[in-house]
């Protein structure tokens, strides 16, 4: 095998791998950080319940969550949605534990206009 | 930073000593200093994630007492084997494998191509975290939230193997790692997680490349990073903060070690025990991880009672125990005591296995997402054949049980995941959808690394090649 065969194939290996990765590896060195900063829309709802949710919850260790999703969640599509909130509410509240039933003293409700704790009764 | 430091220090500085106790070297040459930096960061991090739980359990998780009982056990340890390591006197060559002149206009060629792929990598993770600080779903759902029950639970740390959330059977090396670091800050921060899998996607490529360049020369260690720099879906599981590539770092690590163990003159079972405990930490990064420890005992067995017998099976078998046994010991205690039920065999009876197992649909699916996915990109796959093909089979005799483990394993490893698909208790399209190119790159790094070791260097074709062209000599 000759030096240019050799080379030949360092290229189609080197070229193969830029090849299928036409987007992934090759812009990002092109964008500046400061570019993505704030992108991050999980972060401003991490913050919103540690600031505003958390500290209306009183101190128990499960809590019920509740939104008009949970009542027809009988399709996929429903079942995944409230899978994905929960998800996320579970992940911001924790250590709370958050359980999809309305059955609990303190229960958060989820609605297309914000998000509510409601507190049933005293301690 | 204070903080991240203590961290790090006591466990990084007793797992070098561990690699340097294994593996001495004649002098500093920068693959071996790669190699073992990147194995004594597995080290650090599996052993300090192991003793952040056991203070967990034993109630003692605050910053103060792990600082104080942390810093004594690991920089104990790091005494007790600088002590022992003084009287090893056998080192090992620079290169296990090549005999061949080195070329350096090629390895110039090569490095600055690999560099530019590493920037791009870099850059891509960076972009990356600072675009979804808190990773992606599973690392939401399952990682970090679990590393936020360890440290925010206090009391009540065992809360995040409640019921109520999903697959708290998966093991805590990640979380625990994540944890153990807000503990020594002293706040949380979503840069400890994006940091943690920084360095893990790098450490794999660093692994990779200082692994072959030991064991097959510098030329073919860069090319071996650079095909792995340039999976795209690779880098983009780092950025995702998935634990796929830890798990993928610490296979790596147990085949890099025992196949350095089979390359090296001599008998070094302390590179076993360390390989021991890298297949240990898998076994505590993801349930897969058990899979592949399972695997590896198999085709080590497979492999090397027919020919070296059973007398040194044994003796090899000790070693690797010893490294394995205080890892296993902290994975079955958390099985036993804490995880919950396995999503995947949690209410199947025998009888729906089976069934599934001779459902013939099940089996053309599972192969059928092979193809439609394009777990690895035809692209990719494409010029390693024609590489392949172009230099040849490489010639050294001394690497080849090595090979032959990593194909047995790699082989059980597909067969064990074709079969948790084939009986898996969820929708098959959907189980296939969401997992099987991860599950194919926690192997894909072991797959680059039997490849390179497989085929022949550049510098040993053309050498071959030379060879050919040079006059015959006239015997004396």
């Amino acid at each position: 095998m000759s030096w240019r065969v050799f080379l030949g194939s360092l290229l189609i290996i080197f070229i193969g791998i830029r090849a299928t990765d036409s987007v992934g590896l090759a812009w990002p060195v092109l964008t500046t950080a400061a570019d993505e900063v704030g992108k991050d829309d999980l972060s401003g709802w991490d913050g919103f319940c540690r600031q505003v949710v958390k500290p209306q919850l009183p101190d128990e260790r499960v809590i019920g969550y509740q939104e008009p999703l949970l009542l027809a969640a009988n399709t996929d599509q429903a079942r995944n949605d409230l899978a994905y909130h929960l998800s996320l509410l579970q992940y911001s509240l924790a250590p709370t534990l958050v359980e999809p039933t309305p059955d609990h003293r303190v229960v958060i409700v989820v609605s297309p206009s914000g998000v509510q704790v409601r507190i049933h009764g005293g301690r | 930073m204070l903080g991240l430091l203590l961290c790090l220090v006591a466990p990084g500085l007793a797992g070098w000593l561990l690699v340097q106790r294994a593996w001495p070297s004649r002098r500093p040459v920068w693959r071996h200093a790669l190699l073992k930096g990147t194995l004594a960061l597995g080290w650090a991090v599996g052993a300090s994630s192991c003793s952040f739980f056991a203070a967990l359990v034993l109630g003692a998780a605050t910053r103060s007492t792990l600082l104080v009982a942390e810093t004594a056990f690991f920089l104990g340890m790091a005494i007790l084997v600088a002590w022992a390591g003084r009287r090893t006197a056998d080192m090992l060559p620079d290169e296990v494998g090549t005999v061949t002149r080195p070329r350096y206009w090629l390895r110039g060629l090569l490095f600055v191509l690999f560099l530019a792929a590493l920037a791009s990598a870099a850059a891509k993770l960076t972009s990356g975290w600072l675009r979804q600080q808190h990773g992606e779903w599973d690392a939401r759902a399952i990682w970090n939230l679990r590393a936020r029950f360890l440290y925010r639970g206090q009391d009540h740390w065992t809360d995040g193997f409640s019921s109520l959330l999903q697959h708290t059977d998966y093991p805590l090396l990640l979380p625990a790692s994540v944890a153990r670091g807000w503990h020594y800050l002293g706040f949380e921060t979503t840069v400890l997680p994006g940091l943690l899998a920084l360095a893990f996607t790098l450490a794999t490529v660093g692994l990779l490349s200082s692994a072959i360049a030991c064991l097959r020369g510098t030329s073919q260690g860069i090319l071996a990073g650079l095909v792995l720099l340039g999976t795209p879906f690779f880098i983009q599981l780092g950025t995702w903060q998935y634990a796929d590539i830890p798990l993928s770092f610490y296979i790596l690590a147990t085949l890099v070690l025992v196949c350095l163990h089979d390359g090296s003159p001599g008998a070094r079972p302390a590179l076993l025990t360390l390989a021991g405990s890298m297949a240990g930490f898998a076994a505590w990064t993801k349930n897969e991880g058990m899979l592949f420890l399972g695997s590896v005992v198999l085709a080590r067995v497979a492999t090397v009672a027919p020919g070296s017998g059973w007398k040194v099976l044994a003796r090899e078998g000790r070693a690797f125990a010893l490294g394995l046994a205080p890892v296993a010991l902290v994975v079955l205690y958390f099985k036993g005591r804490f995880a919950g039920a396995n999503d995947l065999i949690a209410g199947q009876g025998l009888l729906d296995i089976i069934g599934k197992l001779g459902d013939g649909a099940r089996y053309a699916q599972v192969g059928q997402a092979l193809v439609q996915q394009r777990a690895i990109e035809p692209l990719l796959l494409l010029p390693l054949v024609l590489y392949f093909i172009l230099l040849g089979r490489a010639r050294v005799p001394r690497l080849r049980s090595g090979v032959l483990l990593c194909l047995f394993v790699l082989g059980l490893m597909l067969l064990g995941y074709a079969m948790v698909y084939l009986v898996s208790p969820h929708d098959l399209t959907w189980h296939l959808k969401t997992s099987l190119r991860r599950l194919l790159m926690q192997i894909w790094p072991t797959a680059i690394f039997t490849f390179f070791l497989f085929t022949a260097t550049p510098e040993e074709a053309l050498a071959w090649k030379a060879a050919l062209a040079a006059p015959p000599r006239l015997a004396d």
